[in-house]
């Protein structure tokens, strides 16, 4: 549960998570991750508060304290405001209609937001974070515009594991094909990040979920079907290549340009950057910042 | 204490990375918090699985199995063990995403710690490291790396240094010249004067528990330095 709440002592505004009674025996919870059950202090909360607590940066979301009394465990956070996701439902078919004088603030809306989605990235990433769960619903907006990432719940220290990570992470239209191609042992690393900033950024851009897929086969139709079936040599991007791809029709590459109707020539050059199958191959959050897109002065103009 | 983790690690078949982490929670929290006679084995568990929790999943044991071993050894209940962890949470302020020496291992293997040029001097005759010499190497740094955790000298020492350290060490023990060079500075950050004291330790504490496994000819080169072992 996530209220808003007001401090008495200092009156700063913030959000606090509050998560239900851990059991003090075992057995009795029904989310024994959410409750604890016998594991002690959760580990997703766990890893959610030491993360966030790791965190120093303006587009990140800042935990104040976290409190645990009588077995319940609340995290203080700042107040932000909406999310990403709802504030692109808020707006009308106009702002994502091509030549429209709305559209244009959306395509200024989209570089000015995708800057500091990236920068938010490219700072976790640069203190050993791997997000795992980008996506336009886990940033949220503040009154003065400024992007603040969190959702840390997903979330996990060390960009080298030693160890399988789990495929059960990103919601499934930002899951990079590393992660739902990864087999038995998947190894996968900070391009998962990318690949979905990649689809948020399109989707700030066109008000819609640029792979929407409703299972792991029918997700990388969908991005097969605009990206083209993996060659041979893209193919190396998994451990496994699941015996099914082989029978995929082979599907060229889409324009994306078509695709993300109106966006300049730079933007559609990092887009694909960000979308390339190999996560060698993919653009970093840092290297994304220096790209052309983001160069020059591009303040937010209001209409 | 060090041990006390290392042999739950073994109980729990986890890698060593675990005895890493726990150490070094373990090293913050027990020079805040003294805690009696008793009770350490607690902590010194719950910081385990701690560290589990951070690094997981596990392949092996999992942080479910160790709460019950706390419990069946301790006498303890499944509350106890949350207290003992929120205590250890509470004194490290929620900061658990410190990098171990392993951390840095990882990314000093990104970068690579020997290079075509690097020769190893064979009964005085210069020779290309092969193959059986690469995996020395990272076996001497893994060695090296847990030396260090044993021993409460190298707490105030950061990981980064003591890495950079266990690699001079370790391309000492293998006899490789040159000893650090420009490279390894640049990817370590740390030049040989910086990790000196540190890599002279880690080979005397070598010598003194593995005397009669420590490489001949370090001496010499040490001597080279002015510190004769």
């Amino acid at each position: 549960m996530v209220v808003k709440c007001e401090s008495r002592v200092s009156g700063k505004v913030m959000v606090v998570k509050r998560i239900k009674k851990m059991p003090s025996v075992s057995g009795d919870a029904s989310d024994e991750d959410e409750a604890g059950a016998d594991q002690g202090f959760p580990v997703r909360y766990l890893r959610e508060a030491c993360l966030l607590r790791a965190c120093n940066h303006p587009n990140v979301m800042k935990l104040e304290f976290v409190t645990y009394h009588e077995g319940q465990i609340e995290l203080f956070s700042e107040f932000v405001g909406l999310n990403v996701e709802d504030y692109i439902s808020s707006l009308s078919d106009e702002y994502f209609t091509r030549n429209k004088q709305k559209h244009e603030w959306v395509l200024q809306l989209g570089r000015y937001f995708m800057k500091q989605v990236l920068k938010g990235i490219d700072y976790c990433h640069s203190i050993g974070i791997l997000l795992r769960d980008v996506k336009p619903r886990n940033f949220l907006i503040s009154s003065d515009g400024t992007l603040k990432l969190t959702g840390f719940v997903l979330a996990r220290f060390s960009l080298l594991p030693e160890e399988p990570l789990t495929q059960q992470v990103v919601t499934l239209s930002y899951r990079a094909p590393e992660i739902i191609l990864g087999g038995t042992y998947p190894v996968y690393t900070a391009p998962v990040d990318i690949w979905s900033a990649g689809c948020t950024f399109a989707e700030m851009i066109t008000g819609r979920t640029l792979f929407e897929g409703d299972s792991e086969i029918g997700q990388l139709l969908k991005i097969f079907k605009l990206l083209g079936t993996p060659s041979d040599c893209n193919k190396s991007f998994c451990f496994e290549v699941p015996s099914y791809i082989e029978l995929l029709p082979q599907w060229q590459p889409q324009s994306l340009s078509e695709r993300l109707e109106g966006l300049c020539d730079e933007g559609v050059d990092l887009l694909s950057r960000m979308l390339l199958y190999h996560p060698c191959s993919r653009i970093t959050a840092r290297d994304a910042l220096k790209h052309p897109y983001f160069q020059g002065d591009h303040s937010l103009m209001k209409t | 204490m060090v041990n006390h983790v290392s042999n739950l690690t073994n109980y729990l078949n986890l890698s060593g990375l675990f005895v890493h982490i726990s150490t070094l929670y373990m090293d913050r929290f027990f020079s805040k918090m003294p805690v009696s006679e008793t009770s350490w084995r607690i902590y010194a568990s719950a910081c385990l699985l701690l560290a589990m929790k951070m690094e997981g999943p596990a392949t092996a044991g999992t942080p479910t199995d160790l709460v019950e071993f706390m419990v069946d050894e301790y006498e303890l209940t499944i509350e106890h063990v949350k207290i003992a962890e929120l205590q250890i949470l509470k004194v490290l302020e929620w900061s658990l995403t410190s990098p171990t020496m392993l951390h840095f291992m990882d990314v000093y293997k990104v970068g690579g710690i020997y290079f075509s040029d690097d020769l190893k001097m064979t009964k005085g005759v210069p020779t290309h490291l092969d193959n059986q010499d690469r995996i020395c190497v990272w076996e001497y740094v893994s060695f090296f790396c847990d030396l260090a955790i044993q021993k409460q000298e190298f707490m105030s020492c950061k990981n980064s240094l003591k890495t950079a350290a266990a690699i001079a060490a370790s391309r000492a023990c293998l006899n490789v010249t040159p000893l650090w060079n420009e490279r390894l500075a640049r990817m370590t950050h740390y030049n040989m004067s910086e990790i000196f004291e540190c890599f002279y330790r880690l080979l005397q504490i070598f010598r003194e528990q593995y005397p009669n496994n420590f490489p001949v000819g370090i001496s010499s080169l040490l001597e080279d330095f002015g510190m004769p072992l």
